[in-house]
């Protein structure tokens, strides 16, 4: 099969959620010697064009996400072969996330992580209930350029001024960009916690990560 | 059931023709689910209890388990629960209680022949036109007038919660006595019971352990109100809210709670909210059979937890709705398969005997006609369904993340609406009217008959809100919509309507308590 064919074959399958597909045909790349790096622009590709597709009303979530898995699985053996041909795989840029102390809601933070995943980010989730220490030791350790923060209570969204309080203690605060979410946030809360902007959904997230890291 | 209290002013706004404050109406008997398809559920939800099991966080009550007979796996915190537990559990569980605010003479009666409108939670406050703000402690009160001056509201619940809703010299005392001291506003203002289900929300004392404190403490806080344990037994002022997380989980301190209240003979709700697609199945019938499983396994709980010379009896509940796979939002509870999926769970519920809370709301933002199909749409269906206790009225968005004051005196009406329509129609001789007829005859007028005159109040419910003047009258009183009206209903409401003041004995009781609790935790 010829890099282009290949290539085209991959971006199909990511676009059609052809699961069983998307991981032998990185294999073959992988096989046949392709640039791993020109390999997966196509599922980029193919996952933006998903992604307007859903903001559009076009497609629902779950056939979004199952793109997503299906891109997961060609990703998974292509950024291996990056890292083995010691070359940097060209991620958008690190997001650390989690949900804040005291707060289990996890759905809209797992969707936003998803989201950001596809548009080509490197998300490390931390998960739910994560301590303000655990951020910032992350934060330390990673060196991402943007932490996210969700909160869904109106008393746990008070741990995102904790937590910006505790980055500048930390001397990480101008290390890295702060944005938050969760269903009762806005802007306001945004400017009264100190982090650099907050995202009302999955896809407004994607397009503020973009501004925050200037990649537009 | 007949609330005896009379008030003026209630009587002026409210519709002659129902009586004032008639709190609860029958519960209706649609069904969207035949017994045999409920057998199914029944069936699918134990297989799951038994196969898949579910994680419960909590050493004591995977103990409790352990020793009823269930496989319990310590180190994964999972347990799986036999079919003869749960029928244990169903068979000994109480299935009825009183419900009560300050005056336990005002109780309604929780069982599966009533229906109750219970007022939701929202942070925030919305206005009509879908603007949002903070609300404040002011807000609290005015919540608690308007609902307490709607008389189809039978329940209210916590206004506006959040953080916002303290005031500002309050902000520095701890969690549990701020929570304590809204709820003593609460009593200042509300006669009608209060559902403080939901005020438990967590903070850093809570995550050190001491959620088990915050209960006892709002326990003790009810028990110096009722005057003992016992009399609180009788008539409880609140309810454990012991949620499942979906699919399949138990929180460490939801299970501390229903400990607590499961020792004191308490009732609790039980049962959880799958969101159809997301954490629950995307199929109805999945949706259900996951929150069987999740309610039973509660259930089990609250059995085996339970003071034996006191078992605490269950108020099942379920917050379904769906998440929409188009907007990637939720719960849609206003969605028709939000609405038919709660509806069904009275079917479920009440094969075994037990009451159930829905939860109904529209997602829309502002106050439009969205809002009110879906909220019409959605009461009317689970009242029909037999459902138990509706919680929600007065909120706005998809979860309930706003209350609107105008929702309010709207949703009040519109239960004036369902609780006319589920009276029904009394048939005896007098009401078929043979001889009326008769007296009449072709051509005649019913309108100054004697017969007229005894039946129409009886008969009629009479909107305070909507409007059903001729046109002209309605240009000449301004041509305003029903959201207008709403607007003015809540001013008239918030200038002249003081409810009853707090018994004075008791009230100080309260304050004494929550003094005590204050000094406790500035020790600490
Ligand atoms: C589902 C749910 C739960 C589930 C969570 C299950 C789970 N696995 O996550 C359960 C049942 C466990 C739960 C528990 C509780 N809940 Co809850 N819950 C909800 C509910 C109904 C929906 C949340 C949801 O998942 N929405 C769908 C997702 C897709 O939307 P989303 O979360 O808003 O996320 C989107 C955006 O906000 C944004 N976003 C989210 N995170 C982030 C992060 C970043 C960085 C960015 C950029 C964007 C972003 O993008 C997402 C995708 O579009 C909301 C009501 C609501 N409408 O929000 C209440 C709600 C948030 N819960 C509430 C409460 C009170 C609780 C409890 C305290 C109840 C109790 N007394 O026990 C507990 C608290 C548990 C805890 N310690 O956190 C209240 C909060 C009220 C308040 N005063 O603050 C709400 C508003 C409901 C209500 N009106 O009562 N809850």
């Amino acid at each position: 099969m010829k890099k282009e064919e290949l290539i085209k074959k991959l971006y199909e399958a990511v676009k059609d959620g052809f699961i069983e597909e998307s991981g032998p045909l990185a294999e073959k790349s992988v096989e046949l010697g392709y640039d791993p790096i020109e390999v997966m622009q196509g599922i980029t590709s193919a996952l933006k064009e998903v992604g307007a597709d859903f903001n559009d009303g076009r497609i629902f979530l779950t056939e979004l996400m199952f793109c997503g898995e299906t891109a997961k699985e060609a990703m998974n053996i292509l950024t291996k072969e990056i890292k083995r041909q010691k070359k940097t795989v060209p991620y958008l840029g690190r997001v650390v996330i989690g949900t804040v102390a005291g707060d289990i809601h996890d759905i809209g933070k797992s969707l936003v992580v998803a989201m950001l995943v596809a548009e080509g980010f490197e998300v490390i989730d931390l998960g739910i209930d994560i301590s303000d220490e655990t951020f910032i030791d992350n934060v330390r350790l990673l060196k991402p350029n943007v932490l996210g923060l969700s909160a869904l209570v109106t008393t746990t969204m008070l741990k995102f001024r904790d937590i910006v309080v505790a980055l500048e203690d930390a001397d990480l605060r101008d290390k890295v960009k702060v944005i938050i979410g969760g269903a009762l946030v806005n802007m306001e809360h945004a400017e009264t916690s100190g982090a650099d902007t907050f995202g009302s959904d999955a896809i407004d997230a994607v397009i503020k990560v973009r501004a925050l890291l200037d990649l537009d | 059931m007949i609330n005896s209290g009379f008030k003026p002013w209630i009587y002026w706004y409210s519709s002659p023709g129902v009586k004032s404050g008639e709190v609860g109406i029958k519960a209706g008997s649609y069904r969207f689910l035949s017994d045999s398809q409920v057998k199914d559920l029944d069936y699918a939800a134990k297989e799951i209890l038994r196969r898949t099991g579910v994680k419960i966080p909590n050493e004591i009550c995977l103990g409790l388990l352990e020793k009823a007979g269930a496989t319990v796996d310590f180190k994964e915190q999972r347990v799986r629960i036999p079919a003869s537990l749960v029928d244990e559990a169903i068979k000994n569980t109480p299935k009825s209680f009183m419900f009560g605010g300050r005056d336990a003479k005002k109780a309604i009666k929780i069982d599966t022949e009533h229906s109750y409108f219970v007022h939701g939670i929202g942070p925030y406050m919305i206005a009509t036109d879908g603007s949002v703000r903070n609300s404040t402690a002011r807000d609290m009160q005015d919540a608690y007038r308007v609902l307490e001056a709607c008389e189809n509201v039978d329940v209210a619940g916590i206004p506006v919660g959040g953080t916002a809703s303290t005031p500002e010299d309050e902000m520095h005392l701890p969690l549990t006595v701020r929570r304590l001291r809204k709820y003593l506003m609460m009593l200042d203002f509300m006669e009608k019971p209060v559902d403080t289900s939901r005020t438990y929300v967590i903070d850093k004392e809570d995550e050190a352990g001491d959620i088990r404190q915050a209960a006892l403490d709002q326990i003790q806080m009810e028990i110096a109100v009722r005057g003992s344990l016992e009399e609180l037994q009788k008539t409880p002022m609140s309810l454990g809210f012991n949620e499942a997380v979906s699919p399949l989980m138990y929180l460490p301190r939801n299970l501390e709670k229903l400990l607590v209240y499961a020792e004191h003979g308490l009732p609790m709700f039980i049962g959880s909210g799958p969101m159809t697609n997301a954490t629950g199945p995307a199929t109805m019938a999945g949706t259900l059979s996951l929150w069987l499983a999740e309610t039973l396994t509660g259930l089990v709980l609250g059995y085996l937890a339970g003071n034996p010379d006191y078992r605490p009896p269950a108020l099942w509940m379920c917050f379904t709705g769906l998440f929409d796979q188009l907007t990637a939002h939720g719960p849609i509870m206003g969605a028709p398969e939000g609405v038919i999926v709660q509806s069904a769970c009275a079917d479920i519920a009440h094969f075994y005997g037990f009451s159930i809370r829905g939860c109904i709301g529209s997602p829309s933002k502002a106050l439009d006609p969205q809002a009110g199909y879906e909220t019409g749409v959605g009461l009317l269906t689970s009242v029909m369904a037999g459902v138990n206790y509706h919680v929600s009225i007065g909120t706005v968005g998809p979860g309930e993340v706003g209350v609107s004051l105008e929702k309010i005196v709207l949703d009040n009406e519109l239960a004036g609406y369902i609780k006319r329509i589920m009276r029904g129609i009394e048939v005896t001789e007098e009401t078929l009217a043979v001889d009326v007829i008769d007296e009449v005859g072709p051509g005649g007028t019913f309108l100054i008959h004697p017969h007229t005159r005894k039946w129409f109040r009886k008969e009629q419910y009479f909107p305070s809100l909507f409007d059903r003047r001729k046109y002209e009258d309605w240009v000449r009183r301004g041509k305003k919509n029903a959201v207008q009206r709403a607007e003015e209903r809540v001013q008239e409401i918030l200038r002249d309507y003081w409810p009853e003041p707090l018994d004075k004995g008791i009230r100080k009781r309260i304050e004494d308590h929550v003094k005590m609790i204050e000094k406790r935790m500035a020790k600490s």
